[in-house]
Protein backbone atom coordinates (compact mmCIF):
# COMPACT_ATOMS: atom_id res chain seq x y z
CA UNK A 1 0.00 0.00 0.00
CA UNK A 2 2.76 2.33 1.01
CA UNK A 3 4.34 1.78 -2.61
CA UNK A 4 0.86 2.12 -4.44
CA UNK A 5 0.51 5.21 -2.20
CA UNK A 6 4.09 6.72 -3.29
CA UNK A 7 3.77 5.75 -7.14
CA UNK A 8 -0.13 7.76 -7.03
CA UNK A 9 1.77 10.77 -5.77
CA UNK A 10 4.12 10.30 -8.30
CA UNK A 11 1.73 10.25 -10.85
CA UNK A 12 0.19 12.91 -9.96
CA UNK A 13 3.52 15.37 -9.49
CA UNK A 14 3.79 14.90 -13.33
CA UNK A 15 3.49 17.82 -14.38
CA UNK A 16 2.11 20.38 -11.57
CA UNK A 17 4.68 23.27 -10.91
CA UNK A 18 4.99 26.04 -8.62
CA UNK A 19 5.89 29.14 -9.91
CA UNK A 20 5.59 32.90 -8.69
CA UNK A 21 6.10 35.93 -10.11
CA UNK A 22 7.14 39.28 -9.20
CA UNK A 23 7.57 42.89 -10.76
CA UNK A 24 9.47 45.30 -9.12
CA UNK A 25 9.66 48.74 -10.63
CA UNK A 26 11.12 52.04 -9.54
CA UNK A 27 9.22 54.75 -10.01
CA UNK A 28 11.49 57.99 -10.53
CA UNK A 29 8.35 60.79 -10.56
CA UNK A 30 6.91 59.57 -7.35
CA UNK A 31 10.04 58.30 -5.50
CA UNK A 32 8.67 54.95 -4.85
CA UNK A 33 9.56 51.05 -5.67
CA UNK A 34 6.13 49.60 -6.88
CA UNK A 35 5.21 45.61 -6.38
CA UNK A 36 3.53 43.45 -7.33
CA UNK A 37 3.09 39.71 -6.60
CA UNK A 38 1.43 36.73 -8.77
CA UNK A 39 0.60 34.01 -6.50
CA UNK A 40 -1.34 31.07 -6.99
CA UNK A 41 -4.65 30.59 -4.82
CA UNK A 42 -4.44 27.24 -4.16
CA UNK A 43 -0.70 27.37 -3.28
CA UNK A 44 -1.20 30.42 -0.97
CA UNK A 45 -4.11 29.01 0.50
CA UNK A 46 -2.09 25.69 1.14
CA UNK A 47 0.94 27.29 2.61
CA UNK A 48 -1.71 29.58 5.02
CA UNK A 49 -3.31 26.06 5.93
CA UNK A 50 -0.31 24.66 6.78
CA UNK A 51 -0.55 27.74 9.82
CA UNK A 52 -3.68 26.94 10.74
CA UNK A 53 -5.51 29.22 8.62
CA UNK A 54 -8.09 27.22 7.17
CA UNK A 55 -11.54 28.58 5.38
CA UNK A 56 -10.39 31.35 3.76
CA UNK A 57 -11.54 31.26 0.22
CA UNK A 58 -9.10 33.88 -1.12
CA UNK A 59 -11.02 36.28 -3.55
CA UNK A 60 -14.48 34.67 -3.88
CA UNK A 61 -17.50 36.60 -2.53
CA UNK A 62 -16.98 33.91 0.30
CA UNK A 63 -13.69 35.21 1.42
CA UNK A 64 -13.23 35.31 5.01
CA UNK A 65 -12.33 38.71 6.80
CA UNK A 66 -9.19 37.51 8.47
CA UNK A 67 -7.95 36.49 4.65
CA UNK A 68 -6.23 39.72 4.07
CA UNK A 69 -4.43 39.57 7.36
CA UNK A 70 -2.99 36.63 7.06
CA UNK A 71 -1.81 37.02 3.27
CA UNK A 72 -0.02 40.43 4.48
CA UNK A 73 1.65 38.42 7.42
CA UNK A 74 2.89 35.65 5.14
CA UNK A 75 4.47 38.26 2.52
CA UNK A 76 5.98 40.37 5.42
CA UNK A 77 7.69 36.91 6.61
CA UNK A 78 8.62 35.52 3.04
CA UNK A 79 9.69 38.48 1.04
CA UNK A 80 11.64 41.31 2.36
CA UNK A 81 13.89 44.67 0.44
CA UNK A 82 16.33 45.92 1.93
CA UNK A 83 17.39 49.20 0.70
CA UNK A 84 20.68 50.79 0.93
CA UNK A 85 21.53 47.48 3.61
CA UNK A 86 18.32 49.07 5.80
CA UNK A 87 15.48 46.56 5.72
CA UNK A 88 12.74 48.83 4.81
CA UNK A 89 8.76 48.10 5.60
CA UNK A 90 6.50 47.92 2.30
CA UNK A 91 2.62 49.69 2.48
CA UNK A 92 0.26 46.99 1.86
CA UNK A 93 -1.96 48.44 -1.39
CA UNK A 94 -4.49 45.46 -1.90
CA UNK A 95 -5.12 42.51 -4.01
CA UNK A 96 -7.36 41.69 -6.89
CA UNK A 97 -7.68 38.38 -8.52
CA UNK A 98 -6.14 37.39 -11.54
CA UNK A 99 -7.96 37.15 -15.04
CA UNK A 100 -8.58 33.69 -14.57
CA UNK A 101 -9.22 33.50 -11.07
CA UNK A 102 -6.64 30.99 -10.28
CA UNK A 103 -4.09 33.52 -8.63
CA UNK A 104 -4.10 36.90 -6.96
CA UNK A 105 -2.25 39.91 -7.44
CA UNK A 106 -1.02 41.68 -4.67
CA UNK A 107 0.32 45.22 -4.18
CA UNK A 108 2.87 46.75 -2.53
CA UNK A 109 5.22 49.95 -2.04
CA UNK A 110 7.98 50.98 -0.58
CA UNK A 111 8.34 55.00 -0.70
CA UNK A 112 12.02 55.94 -1.22
CA UNK A 113 13.26 59.43 -1.39
CA UNK A 114 17.22 59.45 -1.32
CA UNK A 115 19.34 57.62 -3.75
CA UNK A 116 18.98 53.59 -4.22
CA UNK A 117 22.51 51.86 -4.14
CA UNK A 118 21.59 48.34 -3.26
CA UNK A 119 18.49 46.47 -3.16
CA UNK A 120 18.77 42.93 -1.54
CA UNK A 121 15.67 41.02 -2.45
CA UNK A 122 14.99 37.78 0.27
CA UNK A 123 12.00 35.69 -1.23
CA UNK A 124 11.32 32.33 0.28
CA UNK A 125 7.19 32.38 -0.89
CA UNK A 126 5.95 29.10 -0.99
CA UNK A 127 9.44 27.48 -1.13
CA UNK A 128 8.66 25.43 2.25
CA UNK A 129 5.98 24.15 1.07
CA UNK A 130 6.86 23.17 -2.59
CA UNK A 131 10.09 21.57 -3.45
CA UNK A 132 9.67 23.04 -6.93
CA UNK A 133 9.13 26.31 -5.96
CA UNK A 134 10.41 28.80 -8.00
CA UNK A 135 10.11 32.47 -7.46
CA UNK A 136 10.82 34.66 -10.69
CA UNK A 137 11.32 38.48 -9.55
CA UNK A 138 11.95 40.39 -12.75
CA UNK A 139 13.58 44.18 -11.51
CA UNK A 140 13.52 47.68 -13.11
CA UNK A 141 15.51 49.73 -10.64
CA UNK A 142 16.92 53.08 -10.83
CA UNK A 143 18.20 54.53 -14.19
CA UNK A 144 16.01 52.14 -16.22
CA UNK A 145 18.38 48.89 -14.86
CA UNK A 146 16.23 46.12 -15.92
CA UNK A 147 16.98 42.07 -15.15
CA UNK A 148 15.33 38.62 -13.49
CA UNK A 149 16.21 37.11 -10.45
CA UNK A 150 15.02 33.44 -10.48
CA UNK A 151 14.61 32.23 -6.80
CA UNK A 152 14.29 28.84 -5.57
CA UNK A 153 15.11 26.53 -2.73
CA UNK A 154 18.70 26.70 -3.13
CA UNK A 155 18.62 30.99 -3.94
CA UNK A 156 16.03 32.92 -1.20
CA UNK A 157 18.35 35.76 -1.21
CA UNK A 158 20.01 37.98 -3.91
CA UNK A 159 21.79 41.45 -3.61
CA UNK A 160 21.39 44.12 -6.54
CA UNK A 161 23.98 46.78 -6.97
CA UNK A 162 22.74 50.36 -8.83
CA UNK A 163 25.95 52.39 -10.13
CA UNK A 164 24.91 56.13 -9.90
CA UNK B 1 19.80 39.72 -12.05
CA UNK B 2 19.93 38.17 -15.70
CA UNK B 3 18.91 39.53 -19.00
CA UNK B 4 16.23 37.44 -20.93
CA UNK B 5 18.38 35.06 -22.64
CA UNK B 6 19.86 33.26 -19.84
CA UNK B 7 16.78 33.40 -17.68
CA UNK B 8 14.35 31.83 -20.06
CA UNK B 9 17.45 29.40 -21.15
CA UNK B 10 17.23 28.65 -17.35
CA UNK B 11 13.80 28.13 -17.35
CA UNK B 12 13.52 26.17 -20.24
CA UNK B 13 16.98 23.74 -19.49
CA UNK B 14 15.25 23.11 -15.68
CA UNK B 15 11.59 22.75 -17.04
CA UNK B 16 12.68 19.75 -19.23
CA UNK B 17 15.19 18.45 -17.07
CA UNK B 18 12.87 18.42 -13.96
CA UNK B 19 11.90 14.74 -12.91
CA UNK B 20 9.35 15.97 -11.62
CA UNK B 21 7.90 16.77 -15.31
CA UNK B 22 9.45 12.82 -16.16
CA UNK B 23 6.39 13.02 -19.22
CA UNK B 24 8.39 14.79 -21.75
CA UNK B 25 11.95 12.56 -20.57
CA UNK B 26 9.61 9.52 -21.56
CA UNK B 27 9.08 10.78 -25.32
CA UNK B 28 12.56 11.40 -25.41
CA UNK B 29 13.12 7.44 -23.78
CA UNK B 30 10.71 5.96 -26.16
CA UNK B 31 12.16 8.26 -29.32
CA UNK B 32 15.68 6.80 -28.99
CA UNK B 33 15.05 3.31 -27.99
CA UNK B 34 15.82 1.83 -31.03
CA UNK B 35 19.09 3.94 -31.81
CA UNK B 36 22.75 2.62 -30.73
CA UNK B 37 25.06 5.22 -29.55
CA UNK B 38 26.99 5.09 -33.26
CA UNK B 39 23.40 6.65 -34.71
CA UNK B 40 23.93 9.55 -32.47
CA UNK B 41 23.05 12.59 -35.51
CA UNK B 42 20.05 10.80 -36.07
CA UNK B 43 18.41 10.88 -32.39
CA UNK B 44 19.97 14.50 -32.24
CA UNK B 45 17.83 15.11 -35.54
CA UNK B 46 15.08 13.53 -34.09
CA UNK B 47 14.95 15.57 -31.03
CA UNK B 48 15.69 19.01 -33.20
CA UNK B 49 12.55 17.82 -35.15
CA UNK B 50 10.46 17.49 -32.41
CA UNK B 51 12.36 20.42 -30.85
CA UNK B 52 10.56 22.49 -33.59
CA UNK B 53 7.52 20.81 -33.50
CA UNK B 54 6.87 21.96 -29.88
CA UNK B 55 8.27 25.24 -30.22
CA UNK B 56 5.90 26.02 -32.82
CA UNK B 57 2.75 25.00 -31.10
CA UNK B 58 4.04 26.93 -27.80
CA UNK B 59 4.61 30.33 -29.34
CA UNK B 60 1.10 29.57 -30.94
CA UNK B 61 -0.40 29.20 -27.44
CA UNK B 62 2.07 32.05 -25.72
CA UNK B 63 0.99 34.44 -28.33
CA UNK B 64 -2.84 33.58 -27.67
CA UNK B 65 -3.52 32.46 -31.40
CA UNK B 66 -4.12 28.79 -29.96
CA UNK B 67 -5.93 28.23 -27.06
CA UNK B 68 -6.80 23.94 -26.09
CA UNK B 69 -7.91 22.91 -22.46
CA UNK B 70 -5.15 21.82 -20.87
CA UNK B 71 -7.09 18.29 -19.45
CA UNK B 72 -7.06 17.37 -23.46
CA UNK B 73 -3.49 17.70 -23.73
CA UNK B 74 -2.31 16.35 -20.49
CA UNK B 75 -4.01 13.39 -21.98
CA UNK B 76 -2.52 13.34 -25.42
CA UNK B 77 0.97 14.11 -23.86
CA UNK B 78 0.96 9.83 -22.81
CA UNK B 79 -0.53 9.08 -25.76
CA UNK B 80 2.36 10.06 -28.02
CA UNK B 81 4.85 8.23 -25.65
CA UNK B 82 2.88 5.35 -25.89
CA UNK B 83 2.88 5.27 -29.64
CA UNK B 84 6.30 6.29 -30.18
CA UNK B 85 6.69 2.82 -27.65
CA UNK B 86 4.87 0.44 -29.18
CA UNK B 87 5.95 1.45 -33.16
CA UNK B 88 9.51 0.47 -31.29
CA UNK B 89 8.51 -3.38 -31.76
CA UNK B 90 7.16 -3.21 -35.04
CA UNK B 91 10.14 -4.94 -37.19
CA UNK B 92 10.58 -1.82 -39.54
CA UNK B 93 11.43 -0.21 -36.54
CA UNK B 94 14.76 -1.43 -36.16
CA UNK B 95 15.73 -1.45 -39.52
CA UNK B 96 14.86 1.45 -40.08
CA UNK B 97 17.88 2.53 -37.65
CA UNK B 98 19.56 0.93 -39.77
CA UNK B 99 18.93 3.03 -42.94
CA UNK B 100 21.19 6.37 -43.52
CA UNK B 101 20.40 9.77 -42.19
CA UNK B 102 17.56 10.49 -44.75
CA UNK B 103 16.42 7.57 -46.48
CA UNK B 104 12.52 7.78 -46.25
CA UNK B 105 11.84 5.75 -43.43
CA UNK B 106 13.63 8.04 -40.79
CA UNK B 107 11.99 11.36 -42.83
CA UNK B 108 9.13 9.61 -41.65
CA UNK B 109 10.28 9.24 -38.21
CA UNK B 110 11.43 13.24 -38.33
CA UNK B 111 8.16 14.34 -39.57
CA UNK B 112 6.11 11.84 -36.42
CA UNK B 113 8.93 13.35 -34.12
CA UNK B 114 7.54 16.76 -35.28
CA UNK B 115 4.04 15.97 -35.04
CA UNK B 116 4.15 14.73 -31.33
CA UNK B 117 6.33 17.70 -30.36
CA UNK B 118 2.96 19.40 -31.38
CA UNK B 119 1.10 18.26 -28.52
CA UNK B 120 3.76 18.56 -26.05
CA UNK B 121 4.26 22.03 -27.07
CA UNK B 122 0.96 22.98 -26.14
CA UNK B 123 1.87 20.90 -22.82
CA UNK B 124 4.80 23.39 -22.32
CA UNK B 125 2.88 26.43 -22.49
CA UNK B 126 0.44 25.95 -19.77
CA UNK B 127 4.31 26.13 -17.54
CA UNK B 128 5.56 29.26 -20.09
CA UNK B 129 2.18 31.17 -19.64
CA UNK B 130 2.91 31.77 -15.75
CA UNK B 131 6.52 33.37 -16.27
CA UNK B 132 5.73 35.93 -18.80
CA UNK B 133 5.65 39.26 -16.84
CA UNK B 134 2.89 42.07 -17.64
CA UNK B 135 5.51 44.62 -18.12
CA UNK B 136 7.50 41.76 -20.87
CA UNK B 137 4.42 41.70 -23.24
CA UNK B 138 6.56 42.93 -26.15
CA UNK B 139 9.25 40.36 -25.56
CA UNK B 140 7.62 37.44 -25.89
CA UNK B 141 9.70 36.68 -29.00
CA UNK B 142 12.87 36.30 -27.62
CA UNK B 143 11.80 34.97 -24.03
CA UNK B 144 10.37 32.15 -26.60
CA UNK B 145 13.38 31.41 -28.43
CA UNK B 146 15.64 31.52 -25.10
CA UNK B 147 13.19 28.95 -23.17
CA UNK B 148 13.13 26.85 -26.74
CA UNK B 149 17.06 27.03 -26.72
CA UNK B 150 16.87 25.87 -22.78
CA UNK B 151 14.77 23.10 -23.95
CA UNK B 152 16.59 21.72 -26.56
CA UNK B 153 19.75 22.12 -24.41
CA UNK B 154 18.39 19.60 -21.99
CA UNK B 155 16.51 17.63 -23.97
CA UNK B 156 20.29 16.65 -25.82
CA UNK B 157 21.75 16.38 -22.45
CA UNK B 158 18.99 13.77 -21.51
CA UNK B 159 19.04 11.58 -25.12
CA UNK B 160 23.32 11.65 -24.38
CA UNK B 161 22.54 10.38 -21.43
CA UNK B 162 20.22 7.49 -22.29
CA UNK B 163 22.15 6.45 -25.33
CA UNK B 164 26.01 6.53 -22.99
CA UNK B 165 23.97 4.33 -20.35
CA UNK B 166 22.48 1.78 -23.02
CA UNK B 167 26.30 1.88 -24.70
CA UNK B 168 27.50 1.08 -21.17
CA UNK B 169 25.35 -1.79 -21.11
CA UNK B 170 26.37 -3.04 -23.84
CA UNK B 171 30.04 -3.02 -23.03
CA UNK B 172 29.68 -4.10 -19.59
CA UNK B 173 26.93 -6.89 -20.14
CA UNK B 174 27.04 -7.75 -23.98
CA UNK B 175 23.43 -6.68 -24.20
CA UNK B 176 22.31 -5.69 -27.25
CA UNK B 177 19.77 -2.84 -28.82
CA UNK B 178 16.88 -5.10 -30.09
CA UNK B 179 16.76 -6.07 -26.15
CA UNK B 180 17.05 -2.43 -24.98
CA UNK B 181 14.41 -1.39 -26.88
CA UNK B 182 12.05 -3.71 -26.39
CA UNK B 183 12.87 -3.59 -22.58
CA UNK B 184 12.99 0.13 -22.18
CA UNK B 185 9.91 0.34 -24.63
CA UNK B 186 8.11 -1.75 -22.65
CA UNK B 187 8.62 0.55 -19.42
CA UNK B 188 7.82 3.35 -21.48
CA UNK B 189 4.37 2.11 -22.45
CA UNK B 190 3.46 0.59 -18.91
CA UNK B 191 4.16 4.42 -17.34
CA UNK B 192 2.56 5.78 -20.31
CA UNK B 193 -0.34 3.89 -20.37
CA UNK B 194 -0.75 4.78 -16.28
CA UNK B 195 -0.61 8.24 -17.03
CA UNK B 196 -3.47 7.99 -19.69
CA UNK B 197 -6.03 6.09 -17.60
CA UNK B 198 -4.59 8.41 -14.73
CA UNK B 199 -5.49 11.49 -17.22
CA UNK B 200 -8.67 10.09 -18.89
CA UNK B 201 -10.19 14.14 -19.32
CA UNK B 202 -13.64 14.75 -17.88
Amino acid sequence: MPILLFLSSFFYLAHTFHVSKTMVEYNEKEKSLQISVHLFIDDLEESLKNQGYTGLFICTERESGQAEKHIESYLRKNLTFSINGKLTNYTFIGKEGSSDMSAVWIYLEIPFSGKIKTINIKNSLLIREFDDQKNLVHVIGPNKKEGTIIFANAKIEDLLTFNP
Amino acid sequence: MNGIFYTYLTLGFEHIADLAGYDHILFLVALCAVYPWSSWKKVAILVTAFTLGHSLTLALAALNILNIPANIIEFLIPVTIFITAISNTHPSAMASSEKAGFSRPMILKYVIALFFGLIHGLGFSNFFRQLTMPSQENDLIPQLFSFNVGVELGQLIIVAFILSFSFLLHILFKMNIRSWNIFISGAAAGIALMLMLERIPN
